[in-house]
């Protein structure tokens, strides 16, 4: 971009004052300029914040008590590693993330394979599968809440029929079955983020591949498992981990399903920050916790970036 | 895929169209019972839960909710979050996006990467400092303060998705207007704009259904009905009064409709960008 010239036409030195100012910045200020807007606001309300809140996590600060934060250096942390309510949430939210990740990849996978034929229509299947990622999260939840109902909910009925029986309480009031319940909607409007990413990874796959691998006496299975899957390996590396982050990160659909409950037996990690901070109005000790699973995350992203060995071979 | 057919173990057409017709199933169908239920009277769903029976169907329900509950209110209140998020966004986006796309300087794939790492944060996290930040700024239940929330949250996609919208295009046409005199601005606004129209309105409809649909930083942000979202109406008419069901699944479509005719709209081309813009790095 730089090689070409400055030429400025005469209408443009007749405009007005913000583009004649905007047309004397050049190359890197012009860029500078463009990007100011976003950096000031992304710094404002993430960046700040973050660093408020990784001091408010080192300080004590109960709205209910008083307005002013006193700096107690680790104290909330020693407390969150002896807090049984921490442990139990780190429990669920590993299992929540674990079998989310696991039944995520495979339903995407599958699903990826089956659109990935091309054919008049196939936009329309496509985008259909799609559509519960778009869903609001609120009516997602409630949605399946009462489709999976224990007395009026019609996948509790339909499944009766076929011998599966939920129980008399349904499954959310089912401690050893509520997170589950859970994982299957996070299942239903989070695989289509995989499917996503693997369908356009399959895309990028050129069709002569299968071609010469037909001709060599591969089978369509060996042709997936020796020749895509290891095509795939970037796409499935990024989408794994931005929805690992995702699962860790997030508590909305549990807030919005079971609160956690019946007892704690969904509470995840950061619906407990969320509840201490909305509920008790422990600002300092949810920030505590929020810190925790951001270091969490970034130490489980190391370990995921170093075991799959992303970026040596390439 | 050309030569799946041949194969030993290749699926065969028919059951490929059986497993995406179940895909397609999975997908629409609790939307479409959660759209018979809520103009099903409430007595037929109680009786008969799994009943198909399509007599006296009707939108009583609807009715009910628009005419008792604050619900039009908050709806209305989601329209103008999201409509200014989405003009807030997508102009600082693009810019960005443009600028990352276009200029050659230091520090560009560290912005870059800044903007990737901004998204790993917990949102929780953030929510209490935003609290204390938005009460000092005035901003605490306001519908402007939830939009600058949302247009933060939402910008690092935007920049990503904009920026490999410009990508797509080919620099030579800048060069040649500016050769022919025109200006950087005015080859941005001239030239290129109008070619990545499309791209803006997936993106927009993306930043606005975020915005839409969100709950966590409503639910903290806003505490009366000024600016209150009907996510938290929702949730908040849930817990008080346990809806009937016929009311609830109104409630929900009410709120999903708007939803389905954006994604109907701009989904083909959202679909293709976000891919896109997540593959390349």
């Amino acid at each position: 971009m730089a090689k070409v010239g400055r030429k400025v036409g005469y209408a443009e030195r007749r405009a007005n004052p913000l583009a004649r100012f905007l047309n004397v910045l050049e190359g890197k200020a012009f860029a500078w300029v463009l990007l100011i807007p976003s950096l000031s606001l992304v710094s404002l309300f993430i960046v700040y914040p973050l660093f408020r809140g990784i001091r408010l996590s080192l300080s004590e600060l109960e709205l209910l008590k008083g307005p002013d934060a006193k700096f107690i250096g680790l104290e909330n942390f020693k407390t969150l590693l002896a807090d049984p309510q921490v442990g139990n949430a780190a429990k669920n939210t590993l299992i929540y993330t674990g079998v989310g990740l696991v039944t995520q990849i495979a339903l995407g996978m599958a699903a990826a394979l089956l659109l990935s034929r091309e054919s008049k229509f196939i936009w329309a299947a496509r985008i259909a599968v799609m559509l519960p990622w778009f869903m609001p999260p609120v009516v997602t939840a409630y949605m399946w809440r009462f489709m999976l109902d224990a007395q009026y909910g019609i996948v509790t009925i339909l499944v009766s029929h076929i011998g599966i029986d939920i129980g008399g309480q349904g499954i959310w009031a089912n401690p050893d079955k509520a997170l589950y319940g859970v994982l299957f909607v996070e299942l239903w409007r989070s695989y289509p983020f995989f499917t996503l990413f693997i369908l356009a990874g399959i895309q990028g796959i050129p069709a002569e591949l299968r071609e010469s691998t037909a001709i060599d006496g591969a089978s369509s299975f060996q042709h997936f498992r020796y020749v895509m899957l290891p095509l795939l390996k970037p796409v499935l590396f990024v989408s794994t981990i931005l929805e690992a982050i995702k699962l860790i990160n997030s508590p909305t659909l549990v807030l919005l399903m079971t609160e956690g409950g019946p007892g704690d037996s969904t509470m995840v990690v950061p619906l407990l920050a969320f509840k201490k901070a909305y509920q008790a109005f422990d600002f300092g000790y949810a920030s505590a916790i929020s810190v925790a699973v951001l270091i969490g995350i970034s130490g489980f992203a190391m370990v995921y970036i170093r075991s799959v060995g992303f970026g040596k071979e390439k | 895929m050309a030569v799946t057919g041949k194969s030993r173990f290749a699926l065969s057409t028919i059951s490929i169209n059986v497993g995406v017709a179940l895909l397609i199933g999975f997908a629409t169908l609790p939307l479409i019972w959660t759209a018979y239920t809520s103009i099903r009277p409430e007595l037929e769903i109680i009786k008969h839960p799994t009943g198909l029976m399509f007599g006296n169907l009707g939108f009583d329900a609807y009715r009910e909710v628009w005419r008792y509950t604050d619900f039009p209110h908050l709806l209305g209140n989601s329209v103008v979050v999201s409509l200014m998020t989405m003009v807030m966004s997508l102009t600082l986006g693009t810019f960005a996006g443009y600028a990352l796309s276009r200029a050659n300087f230091g520090g560009k794939q560290g912005i870059l990467l800044f903007y990737m790492l901004v998204r790993v944060i917990p949102g929780v996290l953030l929510l209490i400092p935003i609290y204390i930040l938005m009460q000092k700024l005035n901003l605490l239940d306001t519908r402007f303060g939830l939009a600058l929330a949302y247009t933060t949250f939402t910008l690092p996609a935007a920049i990503w998705l904009m920026k490999g919208f410009f990508d797509a295009l080919p620099v030579d046409l800048e060069n040649a207007a500016r050769i022919d005199g025109c200006s950087r601005m005015g080859a941005m606004w001239r030239i290129v704009l109008p070619l990545v129209r499309p791209g803006m309105a997936a993106t927009g409809t993306l930043v606005a259904i975020e915005a839409w649909n969100d709950v966590l930083f409503a639910l903290m942000i806003t505490s009366t009905n000024e600016a209150r979202t009907w996510p938290v109406g929702m949730k908040l008419l849930i817990g008080e009064f346990q809806l009937p069901w016929a009311q609830l699944t109104a409630t929900a479509m009410m709120s999903v409709i708007p939803v389905l005719i954006a994604f109907g709209l701009a989904g083909r081309k959202m679909v293709a960008g976000l891919t896109a813009g997540g593959l390349k790095e």
